[in-house]
């Protein structure tokens, strides 16, 4: 470094080496209006253009400058010397643009034409097909879940795996044996409760036909009759395997021949408090058990996708450090 | 100096609770509430057929009942704990009774359909997952063997009762003694062959169950009503029934080993002489039952009474509530009582509220509530005195102290010495959960 010639008396001198000006590249600070030489602070001339505000070690310690003039409690925080983001290419020490990362296109290039070559084979490719992205929405979802390309050999370790493959089986079965018999189950309950539905129909509120029966054989038909009016009459119907025992005009008959508690295995009270809302009991059953049904096939595909994922995660990253082990010199 | 309680083991050591201290604001109407039997966490049964269970530690939800499916579709009647906390029995109006395993909480273990709504359930002791349910509209109660793979349910319907029935058929003209529909069901906590029942004409039967045969050994009638809740005091010698007559009859139970003396002696009656208000649930304290407490019906009174049960006198109003109390249990290790809501469906916990006694951290200081003058004590500074305090403390020293063995029974009296199940925590839902919460993002 060329030591400055000794200040003559009356010449303005500069920086902590007090110095008159040399012609030497200098910065001055923000704070005390004084210049500084790069060389004196230690600061590569190189950094020249990435200097923003600068402020010299005096002011940053608050000597001089702001934080020793005073005034309210912002300007009194002492002040610190802020630089411009460098390009990202490594010998490039321009500033950058506005909302980017380079100082310009060209470096932009620059920088991702070098990562591509410093980066191994198999990297290489993965590099490749992400900068294929179609747009910058897809570019950004990269590496918020695995990658979507499954490794080589992946096949092999899904199928080997014992709890994707009981998760898969209890899906098969929810869909091929679950469902059916629950649907088997609510045909079965559907029909029948059309099969009480006609019987009541048959007794009640039927044809003129039957109440003209009715009233010669039998004194408990006055009985429902006299009550119409106040409630559409209804015999409870419940049976415990919900199978219909007849065809519902010969049940009727049969009621109305000798009123009981039970026909053929038929509840037949009026008012059953002891069987009350039979039907309503089964049916939300079964919608329980459809609804069950459903969140568990979306829960079971949602855990057989969390495992596949696991696997091919754990599959890239042994091959990962089979890469690395290759590469490494064996000792 | 020896060590001093931090607490006061007089405000410890109390025997019922006093002070409204949670509340559990529960998204489901609750209709019934149990503690476990270690006290560590309470199921709630929800009008809908839900079953949650609640952490007492946390205060918050850790488990529901068959959240993959296999719930009650209609309102739970009855819940109970197995004795080792890991089952769990439920009985709903969807006519369904469903054991529950916890480490496998996410769908019933075994399940039982009756034919009509039930109405209690309870586990037998003397037999291994075995069961007592009582069923709307029949005369007997059913025991359930959930021990098996596909569950039976046998009536339990003494053998004499049988033979009346066949006589009452052949001739027509005697007439059998109607007990009615049997509506609760408790099993004598010391006798586990046991079962004492009780109908809706007021009747008491008390049944031996043996493996093979049952026999109805006494019948006791103590009112013209239904009866509604039967309770049995752990240590089994008094039982109080709470009917529909308005009045909970709290009777002093003795029994010969042969069973062959019985006798009810009806110690007192509680009942609201003023409003006349029906009693929702009634609950005893623990060991031989000092307490009884209830919850009333109507939208009038929103407290629970307790009585001492040795005199028959109300010693305590539990309040803090705005809303009718429904169900009660007592969970004796931490002595709180829940309670739930009629309106809300909310559950309420009262408990002991402890004053912390500062002094026992410097044991030689005493709190005091004025200043007082002190007086030297006549042999305070005795060098005799000293001397034999000093011997006293070396030999308080020399004792061994054992750091080890578990004790058997804890302050109150009840057993800590049995392996409390912890209910697993279920990392697949946390799973779920998480991916759920992403895939909603």
């Amino acid at each position: 470094m060329a030591t400055p010639p000794l200040p003559a008396p009356g010449e303005e001198v500069f920086c902590i080496c007090r110095k008159p000006d040399s012609g030497e590249l200098m910065v001055g600070c923000d704070g005390c209006d004084d210049w500084f030489h790069f060389a004196c602070l230690a600061i590569p001339e190189k950094y020249h253009e990435l200097v923003f505000s600068f402020y010299c070690p005096r002011c940053q310690a608050g000597e001089t400058g702001p934080a020793a003039e005073g005034g309210d409690e912002r300007a009194r925080a002492l002040p610190r010397t802020m630089w411009r983001r460098k390009c990202r290419v490594g010998d490039c020490f321009k500033p950058v643009a506005a909302t980017s990362q380079y100082c310009g296109e060209d470096h932009a290039r620059a920088y991702w034409r070098a990562l591509v070559e410093r980066t191994d084979e198999p990297a290489r490719d993965h590099l490749r097909h992400m900068l294929q992205e179609p747009d910058v929405a897809h570019f950004q979802r990269l590496g918020q879940g695995p990658p979507r390309s499954p490794p080589p050999g992946s096949e092999a370790v899904l199928a080997g795996d014992g709890l994707l493959q009981e998760l898969a089986a209890q899906l098969h079965g929810l869909r091929t044996r679950d469902r059916p018999l629950l649907d088997a189950h609510s045909t079965r309950l559907a029909a029948y409760g059309e099969w009480v539905r006609a019987a009541n129909q048959h007794l009640f509120s039927g044809g003129d036909g039957g109440d003209d029966r009715g009233d010669k054989t039998a004194s408990a038909r006055a009985r429902p009759k006299r009550k119409r009016p106040a409630k559409p009459q209804a015999l409870c119907g419940y049976r415990a395997d919900l199978e219909p025992p007849c065809a519902p005009e010969r049940f009727a008959v049969e009621f109305q021949a000798a009123p009981a508690d039970e026909v053929r295995g038929v509840c037949a009270r009026l008012r059953c408090a002891r069987h009350l809302d039979w039907a309503g009991i089964q049916h939300s059953a079964l919608q329980f058990q459809r609804e069950t049904l459903d969140s568990s096939e979306h829960r079971l595909a949602l855990l057989l996708e969390l495992r596949r994922d696991q696997l091919r995660l754990q599959l890239y990253k042994k091959l990962g450090q089979d890469a690395r082990a290759d590469t490494q010199p064996v000792h | 100096m020896a060590n001093l309680l931090l607490q006061d083991p007089f405000s410890v050591l109390k025997e019922y609770p006093e002070r409204l201290t949670q509340t559990f604001d529960t998204p489901l109407h609750t209709c019934c509430v149990q503690f476990s039997p270690g006290g560590d966490y309470l199921a709630m049964g929800c009008s809908n057929g839900a079953v949650i269970i609640y952490d007492m530690d946390t205060g918050k939800p850790i488990t529901m009942l068959g959240n993959k499916g296999g719930g009650h579709v209609r309102s739970i009647q009855s819940i109970q704990w197995s004795q080792n906390g890991r089952y769990i029995l439920t009985g709903a109006r969807d006519w369904f009774v469903k054991m529950w395993d916890l480490q496998k909480a996410w769908e019933p273990a075994k399940e039982f359909k009756f034919h009509s709504p039930i109405w209690t359930c309870n586990w037998s002791p003397g037999k291994e997952l075995g069961c007592v349910v009582t069923v709307y509209e029949e005369d007997h109660a059913f025991a359930v063997d959930f021990s098996l793979e596909n569950p039976t349910a046998t009536k339990i319907c003494g053998s004499t009762e049988r033979m009346n029935k066949s006589e009452a058929e052949s001739e027509e003209n005697v007439k059998t003694l109607d007990y009615g529909y049997t509506l609760v069901a408790c099993v004598h906590p010391k006798r586990p062959d046991i079962l004492i029942t009780g109908t809706s004409k007021g009747w008491i039967k008390l049944y031996r169950l043996s493996d093979d045969l049952v026999e109805l050994v006494h019948t006791y009638r103590f009112a013209h009503s239904n009866a509604k809740h039967m309770i049995i005091s752990q240590s089994g010698d008094r039982l109080a029934i709470n009917s529909a007559d308005r009045t909970i009859r709290q009777y002093l139970l003795t029994m010969n080993d042969d069973l062959t003396e019985i006798s009810f002696i009806l110690e007192y009656r509680y009942q609201d002489v003023i409003n006349r208000l029906q009693w929702n649930c009634i609950h005893f304290s623990n060991n031989s039952a000092e307490y009884l407490v209830a919850s009333t019906h109507g939208s009038s009174a929103h407290d629970l009474y307790l009585w001492e049960t040795s005199t028959g006198t109300l010693v305590r109003v539990l309040e803090g509530t705005d809303e009718e109390l429904l169900d009660i249990d007592w969970d004796f290790h931490s002595m709180c009582i829940a309670s739930n809501g009629l309106e809300t469906g909310n559950v309420y916990i009262w408990s002991i509220t402890i004053p912390p006694k500062w002094s026992a951290l410097a044991p030689d200081f005493e709190e005091v509530e004025e200043n007082i003058e002190y007086r030297e004590k006549e042999d305070e500074f005795d060098q005799i005195g000293q001397l034999a305090h000093q011997q006293e403390l070396d030999q308080a020293e020399e004792v061994k102290i054992d750091l080890r063995s578990m004790e058997k029974f804890d302050v109150r009296g009840n057993e800590i010495d049995v392996n409390r199940f912890i209910i697993p925590i279920e990392f697949e839902s946390i799973l779920m959960l998480k991916s759920w919460h992403n895939e909603n993002e």
